[in-house]
């Protein structure tokens, strides 16, 4: 099938699980599904891929899943039958793969022929481990429609102090020609005047005197 | 095609152009310059389309993976200057690494193979490197008159100097801001003052380039149609016998007061020489003692450039109330509410204004006054009316000045604000009122940046925006709006805004997704910071033909809050990326 060789070409998918297999081999803990998992992984792919590709209503299905006592940060796969644990991923990795996943859903969503054929893959719970910086806990989400049907509802509004939070975590970014000249300033100043903490002075400067001078620079 | 249907193509566009031969179209279609117009022109029907193609003369493709070097050719066979950009406009502000891409090699390729009339190349912040140079080179170096590599990397100094001594026709050379290795051989110059006579423009400000004040000298004997020269930093006493000998040189930028390892105190400026035709400047490290070096040319001043200088806000004024002949003036915030006011009293014919963020630093390095707030915003807008570019850093804001801005500010194409974190409590927020006072007054408003804080524009004020922002084709949005009601109310408007920037807003992927839809012009998306969904599907609703989309994950060794993950979709015509790094994933196409 063209599709399924297209599919097993595909690099980056395949090349970023591969990647992360080799990274997880020394974290993972699960020793003998791991086996399994490394098994199956290439195969699954293409397979998991022309399954989906070829008739919407595959059992093709990822589900991150959060168990608060285990591992944070622990990504859990259930793929055809059998599942993969891998520990310590982080979320930005997790939303990638949660994101190729579903970018494979939205291709096969496009080009099925009856947009509103496709039957939804099954995800009824998707939870993500919290980590420190993104992605508050999501409880049950309903059964999704496909992806190529858009709905007009905006999503329920999420807690303000949880976007305040996440918004102090992107400072306003300075341009980079500016940011180095401030450095240069900075060191200047410093190397300048090492010993002494530098203050703005208000008082008048005579051009003879270097210090204060300097500290007046700014 | 069948024969019939080509008859009746031609026909039709004979009909269309009203039996006017191609050839006299062609001129005709040549007067036209703005691009805006003939994309307009070559949307008429095919025929004109042909004819616009053949008789371009320049084309901007804003974002280069959004087409082919081959399919650019194919279109505008006879093109004589291009401008590509490549990198999301955030590398600037070091939230892109540096291997995301925009490799030019293949479109330096194409270009050497075929475009038989290239005479001008611009790259913005694209990967150029030796080879691409050497192929360059060694195809048009008899033709090339502008060579630009801005905010570009890859390449050393012996690239230049292979540039230099290859490209004798060459009128412009510009490496603003790049990242150059070997920046210590300055043969370059040497060989460009030693190979060229037509030198016009020589640009390699802000970058680490040494430059010997011997070969800029030899340089300027050499290269007697020099008007603009901008350099890296040399000491400014040792670059007293080039401008004696520039006499038509127009613009300098560059210089430095800084003698290595000494004093500089000691130094007077006064009765420094720069030649009358000088009216734009921008001099390094300029503080207290070497000011006085403008006074004598002050008033002849059009353009000046503080924003690498080490003056405080008083000095500013004083340097200010001297230039009533301004026409650009770019500054850091050091200058002040109350330097400002002085532009506004001194500066009535100012058209471009920039106040750049300064130092945070508590321990006050930068001068206490130096904060700018709503009194500033207030002066500019009701003492300079000839602004079209203003972009300004405000630590305090209201309404009242806004509105002002709409008021008087009438000619403004381009307004960008940035609200910074400096005070914990800002007068008057939210800014609807004020922003939408701002853009139902600004009728030429093109571009138009708002970064402000949670709380300062409410979802009723984006959807002023999307209501009353008619003409903007780019906009930059920080920290706006409170829920993704916002995001989709203005996206129920802005009829042409085909550039969008969203940052710290954390929309949903869903609404981001609902957004680029429903925006009517919209061919260009970056966003970072935004909510992810559960299972990472609702992103997706945005897939459609042509629509690349890819998810960019942050270097995981050196974790930074600016290194949070972004999206960057835009419309294009070459399919898949094939060049992506690791932290670049392609969501859309998948194959």
């Amino acid at each position: 099938m063209d599709l399924l060789e297209r599919n097993i070409k595909k690099g980056d998918t395949e090349e970023e699980k591969a990647r992360k297999e080799e990274e997880r081999k020394e974290v993972d803990e699960v020793g003998e599904r791991k086996t399994k998992t490394q098994d199956q992984e290439p195969q699954q792919q293409g397979q998991g891929l022309s399954l989906s590709l070829a008739n919407g209503s595959a059992r093709s299905g990822m589900l991150p899943m959060s168990n608060p006592s285990a591992n944070p940060a622990q990504l859990t796969i259930f793929y055809g039958g059998s599942v993969c644990v891998y520990d310590s991923v982080p979320p930005e990795k997790a939303q990638a793969i949660m994101l190729i996943a579903a970018a494979a859903a939205a291709a096969a969503a496009t080009k099925s022929s009856a947009a509103t054929a496709v039957k939804p893959p099954m995800m009824p719970t998707a939870t993500v481990a919290p980590a420190a910086v993104v992605s508050p806990v999501l409880t049950r989400s309903p059964s999704l429609q496909s992806t190529s049907v858009a709905t007009g509802q905006p999503q329920v509004v999420a807690d303000p102090s949880s976007i305040c939070k996440l918004q102090a975590d992107l400072p306003i970014a300075r341009r980079h020609s500016l940011q180095r000249f401030l450095e240069k300033r900075r060191d200047r100043i410093v190397s300048k005047t090492p010993y002494s903490p530098a203050k703005s002075s208000d008082g008048m400067e005579s051009p003879g005197m270097e210090v204060t001078a300097e500290l007046k620079a700014q | 095609m069948g024969g019939e249907a080509e008859g009746g193509e031609r026909r039709l566009g004979r009909v269309l152009s009203f039996g006017i031969p191609d050839t006299a179209l062609g001129l005709v279609m040549g007067y036209v310059e703005d691009p805006w117009d003939r994309d307009a022109i070559s949307l008429v029907c095919r025929h004109w389309c042909r004819v616009d193609a053949l008789s371009r003369k320049h084309v901007t493709v804003a974002m280069a993976y959004s087409t082919t070097p081959e399919r650019l050719f194919r279109r505008f066979p006879c093109l004589e200057s291009l401008k590509l950009k490549a990198k999301p406009r955030a590398a600037m502000f070091n939230l892109i690494s540096e291997d995301w891409g925009g490799s030019a090699s293949p479109w330096i390729r194409q270009l050497s193979a075929t475009f038989h009339f290239l005479k001008k190349l611009h790259l913005r912040r694209m990967i150029v490197c030796n080879d691409d140079i050497n192929i360059l080179v060694r195809a048009k170096a008899h033709m090339l008159v502008a060579l630009k590599l801005d905010r570009c990397s890859g390449f050393s100094t012996a690239s230049i100097a292979l540039i230099a001594r290859s490209c004798r026709k060459l009128e412009t050379l510009f490496l603003e801001e790049s990242t150059i290795d070997e920046k210590e051989n300055d043969e370059w110059i040497s060989e460009l003052a030693t190979s060229n006579s037509v030198l016009e423009t020589l640009n390699f400000f802000l970058t680490d380039l040494r430059a010997s004040p011997e070969y800029l000298n030899l340089l300027v004997r050499n290269c007697q149609r020099l008007k603009t020269l901008k350099i890296s930093e040399c000491f400014m006493p040792d670059l007293v016998s080039l401008f004696r000998t520039a006499q038509t040189v127009q613009e300098f930028a560059g210089g430095s007061f800084e003698e290595q390892g000494q004093s500089v105190a000691s130094r007077n400026y006064e009765n420094y020489y720069f030649p009358p035709s000088l009216h734009r400047l921008s001099l390094l490290y300029m503080g207290t003692n070497e000011m006085q070096i403008l006074f004598p040319y002050a008033a002849a001043l059009k353009k000046l450039d503080l924003q690498f200088t080490f003056l405080s806000t008083e000095e500013h004024c004083q340097i200010v109330q001297r230039c009533p002949n301004l026409e650009t003036l770019e500054v850091r915030d050091v200058i002040g509410d109350r330097g400002l006011q002085v532009v506004a009293q001194t500066c009535k014919k100012l058209q471009r204004l920039r106040v750049e963020r300064g130092d945070d630093d508590q321990g006050g390095l930068e001068d206490e006054q130096g904060r700018i707030s709503q009194v500033g915003l207030m002066a500019i807008a009701q003492g300079c009316p000839e602004l079209t570019y203003w972009a300004i850093h405000v630590s305090d804001i209201t309404n009242a000045a806004l509105e002002a801005v709409g008021t008087c500010s009438r000619n403004l194409n381009d307004f960008r604000l940035v609200l910074l974190d400096r005070e914990a409590h800002i007068t008057e927020m939210p800014l609807d009122n004020g922003v939408r006072a701002l853009l139902r007054g600004c009728t030429k408003l093109r571009r138009f940046a708002f970064y402000v804080r949670p709380g300062a524009l409410s979802d009723v004020g984006l959807g002023y925006i999307g209501e009353f922002s008619k003409s903007i084709r780019y906009m930059l949005l920080g920290n706006v709006g409170e829920s993704d009601n916002g995001i989709i109310q203005l996206s129920k408007g802005c009829p042409s805004l085909q550039k969008l920037e969203l940052r710290g807003c954390f929309f949903s992927e869903h609404a981001l997704a609902m957004a680029a839809l429903e925006l009517k012009s919209l061919r260009y998306l970056w966003v970072q910071g935004f909510r992810s969904s559960p299972t990472g599907t609702d992103l997706m609703a945005m897939v459609r033909p042509f629509w690349n989309i890819e998810y960019i994950v942050p270097d995981q060794d050196e974790p930074c809050p600016e290194h949070q993950k972004q999206i960057l979709a835009y419309y294009s015509l070459a399919g898949r990326r094939t060049d992506c790094p690791p932290s670049v994933t392609p969501l859309y196409p998948t194959f």
